[in-house]
């Protein structure tokens, strides 16, 4: 898998490893019940804080993607991780093409009400 | 499959791996004409038939006179590390130091073995007992060790030292759109197909269980030390980032490579048998290093003035990408 952080993006480094993982997920690379890199290879390999690898992780644990248990490290866990994974992605960009255009959260809030 | 020969540096032709090879020649016959002097000096204490074989049980079940002992064991001594510097001058440069340190290593481990288990028998007027040449057998696999070692470590073509200059990446090798800030990691897996792994673990065990049931019954020990190296290097990781290529499994690093030492890297089919002679971590006839698992689609990593470098990896145009991207960095 293909981890991508750019430290003089203004994206959060953190926002940018998971973002890694869910683009790996999203193109069928990462499966279920596979094992990511440990946070602490991945902050070693990306030289960047162990701490912020686990903030990566954790987003992904709540989104449903992963599952985090000692001794096992992080392991793919979500029934349909490409799907999953994809609408997280989207709805990042989307978030990021709003703030860029000065809509607020309630704008996007109505306009994705306004499609369902 | 990509060209394979590498590009011509700089740098003059490291001599040591042929010097290596051309010394381990002489290892074989020297230990075989010392052996036979030893036999002769100790002709009147040897048995009139000596052992030259033992059965699992311990037990002696072939014989040879005085004069065949001499020459099976001589022969076996000289002409068999021979052969294998034979087959070393045909391989690539880099790997003679290889090829030289088994045939200087086979050279004391047969030598000691053949000429020890005989000269072992001394004073005892037939060879009835269990092998006798324990001490022999240690001292034979240490100095097998040792020479193969030293001799490696002679011929070891030197690599840190990058041979030329880098040109331009080829226009058809991938690459990541990606700012020069932007820092990448690529983690891969290479592992030799299960159902291999079941059969050589099947067939292994097998062959343990036939000795012990031989009247070794110790040899059982050994299942779970050979279970866990089985599993250990079945499969190896492999991990691209800002220093270069590397492969491990069990915390050893089977393979490296420097990105300021690659040209480019790309995406080719390899055949272990067929290009390496096996699986796993493999030295090619042709020079190429390898951590070769399966058939089928591999990173080929073309190097600078040296030959290139075969990892079997699912995703092997990303990871080409990465190591170009990378590499383009480090000029």
């Amino acid at each position: 898998m293909l981890f991508s952080v750019d430290p003089a993006s203004s994206a959060p480094l953190h926002e940018q490893v998971a973002a890694s993982v869910r683009r790996e997920m999203a193109a069928g690379r990462l499966v279920r019940g596979e094992r990511l890199p440990s946070a602490k290879e991945a902050a070693s390999l990306l030289d960047i804080n162990l701490h912020t690898v686990l903030r990566a992780y954790q987003t992904l644990r709540d989104e449903g993607l992963i599952d985090l248990r000692r001794g096992r490290g992080a392991v793919v866990t979500a029934t349909d991780p490409t799907g999953q994974a994809r609408l997280h992605t989207l709805v990042a960009e989307l978030v990021t093409e709003a703030r860029r255009v000065g809509a607020t959260r309630a704008d996007l809030t109505r306009l994705i009400e306004s499609e369902f | 499959m990509t060209e394979t020969q590498p590009r011509t540096g700089t740098r003059p032709l490291d001599p040591r791996p042929t010097r290596a090879l051309i010394v381990s020649a002489f290892v074989g016959p020297v230990i075989a004409s010392a052996g036979v002097v030893a036999l002769v000096a100790a002709r009147d204490d040897l048995p009139a038939r000596i052992a030259v074989h033992w059965g699992v049980d311990g037990a002696p079940d072939r014989f040879l006179g005085f004069t065949g002992t001499a020459v099976t064991a001589g022969l076996a001594t000289a002409l068999v590390p021979l052969a294998l510097v034979a087959l070393g001058r045909f391989m690539h440069r880099s790997a003679r130091g290889l090829a030289a340190a088994l045939a200087g290593g086979i050279a004391v481990l047969l030598g000691a073995v053949t000429f020890g288990s005989a000269l072992a028998q001394r004073g005892s007027s037939s060879a009835t007992s269990g092998f006798p040449g324990w001490g022999w057998l240690i001292a034979a696999l240490v100095g097998a060790v040792l020479v193969g070692t030293a001799l490696a470590r002679w011929g070891r073509s030197d690599e840190a030292v990058r041979p030329g200059p880098r040109g331009p990446l080829p226009a058809e090798a991938a690459r990541l759109e990606v700012s020069t800030t932007t820092r990448l990691a690529w983690v891969g897996r290479t592992a030799l197909p299960s159902r291999g792994v079941l059969i050589v673990s099947v067939l292994g065990l097998l062959a343990v269980v036939w000795v012990a049931m031989s009247g070794v019954p110790w040899v059982l020990v050994i299942v779970p030390a050979l279970g866990v190296l089985l599993v250990g290097t079945s499969a190896a990781r492999v991990v691209i980032d800002q220093s270069g290529l590397r492969v491990t499994s069990l915390g050893l690093t089977w393979l490296t490579v420097a990105l300021d030492h690659i040209d480019h890297a790309s995406v080719g089919t390899v055949s272990p048998m067929r290009e390496f002679g096996g699986w796993g971590s493999r030295v090619a006839i042709d020079g190429r290093r390898g951590y070769v698992t399966r058939a089928g689609e591999a990173l080929v990593i073309r190097r600078i003035g040296q030959s290139d470098v075969v990892v079997t990896i699912d995703g092997g145009d990303e990871a080409a990408a990465v190591l170009n991207t990378l590499a383009l960095r480090v000029g």
